[in-house]
């Protein structure tokens, strides 16, 4: 019986300029999904809200059925956490910190370590102070991933990363999936990442969920649409358009509800369709953030 | 409460107090050792310095364990091990408490044991206690007020508020009945009014604990 | 056992086509013959570094084109049949045709244009092979 990783249901948090309202959120286990937002949407208060660090004002938060963050000790056993803010001790080195995760997780794996630690190319005798950024990512995200938790939950684990760093990271949060009882949520600005391995992505923008969907539906439903309008008229906002931007006879539309019909419709009113394009997951969240935006009158 | 992680943690500051402890530590013993030159200048330096080490410790302690720890955002890293933030708390005060204590028992101890074995100053122990008792009730302001503040700024206040106090503390002290006279006398004199000074700074310090603990318990956001 | 399969990022095609165009390869040029055991799909999800229901999607058009065959519980299997190999080209061809009508419709060829175009194509790989022979 698949599980359930994460449940948010109806989550809210009000702080003085900014408030996080109707969160809701599902992972199934065996699952990766992707967080995207911009900055200030929301997404590290909502992972904090996950993990038990911020009592959330309203709704229900569930980890593997502990509810938090009451439960959150005995849920945490399950999660391995990494975010910006969270950093190692500079006064110490990689070594006692391996030592320091090792002697609390029985589940940590040293052979495990061992490779990684190769594979970041981070030395572990070095204090955590003569580190670069890229490094100090990578050596927390190697103490999360060696002891292969049930749950990882990271808060932007590329950003700042050279490309290099960043496929080590993809190619490490992909090997989780190895285990169908293992799950992955990452918050997100680089698009490519999440289109890539995200199996359910979620945008949130200015303390919203926008969409929650798996990447399929999401790449086969939005489409960018070129087409010719006869003289004089303008294009009509047929049903699941989103927006729609003409400039004399040539019009781009947008829609998050595409099937066949779609072309048909046009063609019927008289309208040629030049060409139907995917959008890539970049392009489709910041339509959809502009749509939400002007739609609330931004 | 979870005592198995609750004395990982302990440990954990333990060992990167490290240093800090092991210098304060050695001055104390520095400073115990100039008391047994037995000479008026040494042995007014060494109770001097032996009162700076632990004015020093009330101050460090805190600032290396709980503010910096939240200045240098380790704290996530703490709050993402399998821990409630009452876990969280009872290790912080433990950690700072017990270490605070066994290096302050340790010089008080010594000043004592070497108090009782010089013949004429019997009088100067019930005021030994008394004065070493006031860096432990700093101790604890500080790391109550570091601990429920969660700011840089309000554990600096405190510092700087415990540390001006000495001095006025020092004037009113000398000018309370009974006190400065019991100094000259070869015997101990427990005068009700210095075993109540003594009583009351041991309940300030369970109080900065007791503060501590119950504040901590009623917030929201960890971080 | 690695596949060997190697995707294109700039490429902008999806992910789960390259996947299904790659296997399709593989079995055209008798990499993989009928009979041969394919990946489990999170095997695959893992070692290309996809998420698995990119693979899926991979496989459930792969199986609807009737080039894999998947028993329940047992994974997927290239499926049996001769003319296998056939059949994607000829899949392939119908598909490369159909984008050329469209490519040619958007440049607004006329039919005759766009069959003299192929005639001239089909001219060139004659004389190409000639060469390498």
């Amino acid at each position: 019986m698949t599980q359930t990783a994460v449940q948010l249901t109806g989550v809210g948090k009000d702080y003085r300029h900014f408030s996080l309202a109707d969160v809701h959120l599902t992972l199934p286990e065996g699952q990766i999904m992707g967080f995207i937002g911009p900055n200030g949407a929301g997404k590290s208060t909502t992972i904090r809200i996950m993990l038990g660090l911020v009592h959330q004002d309203r709704g229900d938060v569930r980890i593997y059925g502990h509810r938090m963050p009451g439960e959150q000790a005995a849920a945490k056993w399950d999660v391995g956490f990494a975010s910006e803010d969270l950093r190692l001790y500079e006064g110490a080195t990689v070594e006692w910190h391996m030592r320091f995760i090792q002697s609390i997780y029985h589940s940590w794996d040293e052979a495990y370590a061992r490779t990684l630690l190769k594979r970041f190319d981070v030395r572990p005798e070095q204090r955590v102070k003569g580190l670069s950024h890229g490094q100090r990512v990578k050596a927390a995200l190697l103490l999360v991933l060696a002891r292969r938790p049930r749950l990882l939950v990271l808060d932007e684990p590329t950003t700042g990363l050279d490309p290099v760093a960043r496929h080590e990271v993809l190619r490490e949060l992909t090997e989780v999936m190895r285990d169908d009882r293992r799950s992955v949520l990452f918050s997100s600005h680089n698009t490519q990442d999440v289109e890539q391995i995200c199996d359910q992505i979620t945008f949130i923008d200015r303390g919203r969920i926008l969409e929650c969907r798996d990447k399929d539906t999401f790449l086969e439903r939005w489409r960018r649409l070129r087409i010719e309008l006869p003289g004089g008229i303008a294009a009509p906002r047929l049903p699941g358009i989103v927006d729609v931007k003409q400039t004399g006879r040539i019009a781009v539309s947008i829609t998050n509800a595409f099937d066949d019909n779609l072309p048909r419709a046009y063609e019927a009113a008289g309208i040629r369709v030049q060409a139907v394009e995917a959008m890539t997951l970049e392009e489709i969240f910041v339509t959809n953030v502009h749509a939400r935006r002007e739609g609330a009158g931004q | 409460m979870n005592a198995v992680l609750i004395r990982r943690l302990i440990l954990k500051d333990w060992y990167l107090s490290r240093l800090m402890l092991g210098v304060l530590g050695a001055v104390g013993a520095g400073a115990v050792g100039l008391l047994l030159l037995r000479n008026e200048t040494s042995g007014f330096l060494g109770l001097i310095t032996s009162f700076i080490a632990l004015i020093l410790l009330s101050n460090m302690l805190p600032t290396l364990t709980i503010v910096n720890e939240r200045k240098h955002h380790n704290l996530a890293l703490v709050m993402s091990l399998p821990i409630s933030p009452a876990d969280y708390t009872a290790a912080k005060i433990l950690a700072n408490v017990l270490a605070y204590f066994v290096v302050w028992a340790a010089i008080v101890g010594a000043l004592l044991w070497i108090f009782v074995h010089a013949s004429g100053f019997g009088g100067w122990i019930p005021f030994l206690i008394l004065a070493a008792l006031a860096p432990f009730c700093a101790f604890g302001a500080i790391t109550a007020v570091a601990l429920v503040g969660e700011s840089e700024f309000g554990a600096i206040l405190a510092m700087v508020a415990t540390n001006i106090s000495y001095s006025f503390i020092w004037f009113f002290l000398v000018r309370v009945p009974g006190v400065v006279d019991a100094l000259k006398s070869p015997v101990p004199i427990w005068s009700p009014t210095i075993v109540t000074i003594i009583a009351a700074e041991v309940g300030l310090i369970a109080l900065a604990i007791g503060a501590a603990f119950f504040f901590q318990s009623r917030k929201t956001d960890f971080i | 056992m690695p596949t060997g399969i190697v995707l294109s990022y700039g490429d902008g095609r999806p992910m789960y086509l390259q996947i299904v165009e790659q296997i399709r390869r593989r079995i055209a040029v008798g990499d993989w013959p009928p009979g041969h055991a394919l990946p489990s799909i999170r095997q695959l999800a893992v070692e290309l570094q996809v998420s698995v229901i990119t693979v899926k999607r991979a496989y459930f058009e792969l199986e609807r084109g009737g080039v894999i065959a998947t028993h329940h519980g047992k994974g997927s299997v290239v499926a049996a049949g001769a003319d296998v190999g056939t059949r994607i080209h000829e899949q392939e061809l119908a598909g490369h045709l159909a984008h050329a009508a469209r490519l040619g419709s958007i440049l607004g060829l006329s039919a005759r244009e766009l069959q003299r175009r192929l005639w001239e194509a089909a001219e060139r790989d004659a004389d190409a092979l000639k060469e390498r022979t």
